[in-house]
């Protein structure tokens, strides 16, 4: 009596294999998942990575460019250059009897060309980078979880 | 059946027991420090790479912001030698040879070093420089070279910073030169702060181990008080002055007598800065002078010492007007002859000039009056002037190498050591010291303390800064008294008599329309056998406009061949020199700047 009882209540066996089957699929599918989506964000990171190593290189050549680029300006403009050009164009240095002197009021006189002040590195924007960059995804979720159990505990 | 099973259990733990050997050795592996160290030093090798962050040098621009000094870029060429093989090492052995001009054996033996990457080993190699200072359209040409042929792929390069001079040889004396530091002038003397620290670091090569390059701070920029068109005039006046006159060198300073500002400082020789050190120190030779082996200085306005004869005596009018041992019209009988300390001094010309007064012994630079005038001063007085003038002292202009030669005087007297035969002070060198022999000084020295006399009896800090710009901020060079010789009127006083000798005498110093003072200066040239016959060092110091001098010119010509008279050969100089001067710093003429100011 009590055998048929305990018989009464047991599954089926094709009704236990497929609830093993669905786990396990369930688990597998889980698993794939995890690893597309850790295969996904590694991709990113790294592509991220070189991308940031790819600007700095980037940065470092413009600075080398904009250096080299005022001093092919002053090449153009040196003094031989431009007496050279002047003298081409027919100008010749003009002596006392060429020159006639005005009063203009509030002229205030040849004014210096404006010189590039760059900015101090400490007055730069503050460069750090993201930990976006930096962290893997395990650090990811270790840390995404304690602040979820920080904000929890509030 | 029950021996199928004892199989089956014994292969069961076969395959346990192995596994666990893989186990364990992999924990082994894991935790051995000896392989922990390899796995280190090989995942190191492959990941990190050494690197150096350069500094940007600061610029240098002249007072008006044209650059003087700057960076322009350059490629490094050069091979990566794990990627050298016999299949291609021909073709890139021929191909930077040709490319780059270089002989073909120094390419191959770069080409052939043999790899190494092992860093702590002797013959650590894994690139191969072949070629420095490449230009961009050199770099270009590879890399197109390189998508048609896949043998020239080890070829690479890297950008970095070359310190380039677009005026070249204009102001080389001044600028100095840079070469891993800087050198002589500007670059020499502000170094410090032209350059900052380079890094040099290892950066990982793992993408997901992204690093912040460090943050090097830009080298400051020097703004100076030259002139760039001042400068390029005057070295053209200076060049054609010393063919013209036949001279072995000449110098040339143009200085505000208001705050000591240098505008222009012309000299030779002068290199062209775009070479390599070598070739630049290679145009200063090593010459001969007197029996000694002396390099050619760089910049003659502040490294050479010499006699500069009668231009000095307007110190020594200076001492005895400001001390009341004379006025200008106190007369003088010259007798063209004078012995002092078992000394006979005599005039230029030998003559006699009889009744002068002061203006007139400036006039004529006659040494006996000169002489007289000193004494009267009374020794120790005088030398207490020349001491106010600086003269025993250097000017600490901010250019590298200034130099000095010891001054004897009553507080000096053996600066060479108390050996007999070494020069020491005695009481009859208050007589050439008074007319500007027997006393060794720069032309820096000379139209320092010339300077006071233009600016009211101050003495400004001769200075090439005018600006530096520093942290996001330019900081402006405050200019500074250094000393004040003599009172405001006895300056003026100078300057009037000064410029009545230049008229009186219509110097060839003189431009129309501008007042101006000056005293021309022939001296003769020491050696150690005495006095060089026939040779002289021709000087000229005049400042203007006489009523409000804005410029101090000091001109020194190296034995002149045409005539040995510096009113000769210097003073046409100066006139030329104010004849620009004039136009370049706007400078109208004494009538119209009169007519100006009474109609403001």
């Amino acid at each position: 009596m009590n055998k048929r009882y305990t018989q009464a209540h047991q599954q089926k066996p094709w009704r236990l294999q497929i609830q093993r089957f669905g786990l396990v699929l369930l688990l597998l599918v889980v698993l794939v998942l995890s690893f597309f989506m850790n295969l996904n964000f590694t991709a990113r990171a790294a592509q991220a990575g070189v991308q940031v190593r790819l600007l700095e290189a980037e940065r470092e050549s413009l600075i080398r460019s904009i250096s080299a680029n005022s001093t092919n300006l002053a090449l153009l403009t040196s003094a031989t250059t431009m007496q050279n050009r002047a003298k081409e164009l027919g100008f010749v240095p003009a002596t006392r009897a060429d020159i006639e002197y005005l009063y203009v009021p509030n002229y205030i006189g040849k004014q210096p060309e404006p010189v590039t002040i760059l900015r101090s590195v400490s007055e730069q924007e503050n460069f750090q980078m993201v930990p976006a960059f930096t962290q893997s995804i395990w650090d990811w979720l270790y840390q995404g979880t304690f602040i979820m159990l920080d904000k929890e505990g509030q | 059946m029950r021996q199928e099973k004892i199989r089956f259990y014994f292969v069961g733990i076969a395959i346990i027991l192995f596994s666990i050997a893989i186990i364990f050795r992999l924990v082994q592996i894991q935790t051995d420090p000896v392989f922990q160290e390899i796995s280190e030093k090989v995942g190191n090798q492959a990941i990190y790479k050494p690197k150096d962050f350069e500094a940007v040098r600061g610029n240098i621009y002249d007072r008006w912001g044209n650059l003087l000094a700057g960076n322009n870029e350059v490629y490094e060429i050069g091979i990566n030698l794990n990627q050298i093989t016999e299949n291609n090492k021909n073709e890139i052995i021929n191909y930077l040879s040709s490319l780059t001009g270089l002989n073909r054996d120094y390419v191959k033996t770069r080409v052939e070093i043999p790899y190494q990457p092992e860093p702590l080993k002797e013959n650590y190699a894994v690139f191969s420089t072949i070629y420095r200072n490449a230009t961009e359209k050199m770099v270009e040409e590879i890399s197109l070279a390189q998508e048609t042929n896949r043998a020239l792929y080890p070829i690479t390069w890297n950008g970095r910073l070359e310190r380039t001079y677009p005026d070249h040889r204009l102001g080389a004396n001044i600028l100095g030169f840079y070469s891993s530091e800087g050198f002589f002038g500007v670059e020499g003397f502000y170094d410090n702060i032209l350059s900052t620290v380079e890094t040099s670091t290892f950066i990982s090569m793992n993408p997901y181990d992204v690093m912040e390059i460090p943050e090097i701070p830009h080298g400051a920029s020097v703004i100076l008080t030259i002139d760039r068109e001042i400068q390029a005039r005057m070295e053209e006046i200076l060049d054609r002055s010393i063919k013209d006159s036949g001279s072995t060198s000449g110098t040339v300073i143009i200085m505000d007598p208001e705050n000591g500002e240098i505008l222009a400082m012309a000299t030779t020789p002068r290199a062209n800065l775009n070479q390599s050190s070598e070739q630049i120190l290679a145009e200063y030779p090593t010459i001969n002078v007197d029996g000694y082996d002396i390099q050619t200085p760089f910049n003659r306005a502040i490294m050479q010492t010499y006699e500069p004869g009668s231009v000095f005596k307007i110190f020594t009018l200076a001492a005895a007007l400001d001390s009341g041992a004379v006025t200008p019209e106190t007369e003088f009988l010259d007798t063209g002859v004078v012995n002092i300390g078992g000394m006979t001094i005599y005039n230029w010309d030998y003559g006699a000039w009889g009744y002068q007064d002061m203006t007139g012994c400036m006039q004529h630079s006659l040494n006996v009056c000169l002489v007289w005038m000193a004494q009267q001063t009374t020794t120790k007085t005088f030398y207490e002037y020349l001491s106010a003038f600086n003269i025993d002292r250097k000017t600490n202009i901010d250019l590298d190498g200034e130099a000095s030669y010891p001054f004897l005087s009553p507080s000096n007297p053996t600066p060479f050591g108390s050996d007999p035969n070494a020069p020491r002070w005695y009481e009859g060198m208050i007589g050439p010291h008074s007319f500007g022999q027997g006393v060794s000084v720069t032309p820096i020295r000379m139209i320092t303390s010339i300077a006071a006399i233009a600016n009211d009896g101050r003495m400004m800090a001769p200075h090439i800064q005018k600006a530096v710009i520093q942290d996001g901020r330019i900081r402006y060079y405050n200019p500074k008294i250094v000393s004040t010789p003599i009172k405001p009127e006895t300056a003026h006083t100078i300057t009037e008599m000064l410029a009545n000798s230049l008229e009186n005498e219509a110097s060839d110093a003189l431009v129309e329309g501008y007042r101006l003072a000056g005293k021309t200066g022939t001296a003769e040239i020491p050696s150690r056998q005495g006095y060089v016959a026939g040779q002289t060092n021709a000087s000229f110091a005049g400042w203007g406009p006489v009523d409000d001098p804005k410029f101090v010119v000091y001109i020194w010509l190296e034995k002149p061949q045409s005539s040995i008279w510096s009113s000769v050969v210097a003073a046409p100089v100066f006139s030329e020199i104010v004849e620009n001067l004039v136009i370049l710093m706007d400078i109208p003429p004494d009538k119209i700047r009169m007519e100006m100011a009474s109609s403001q």
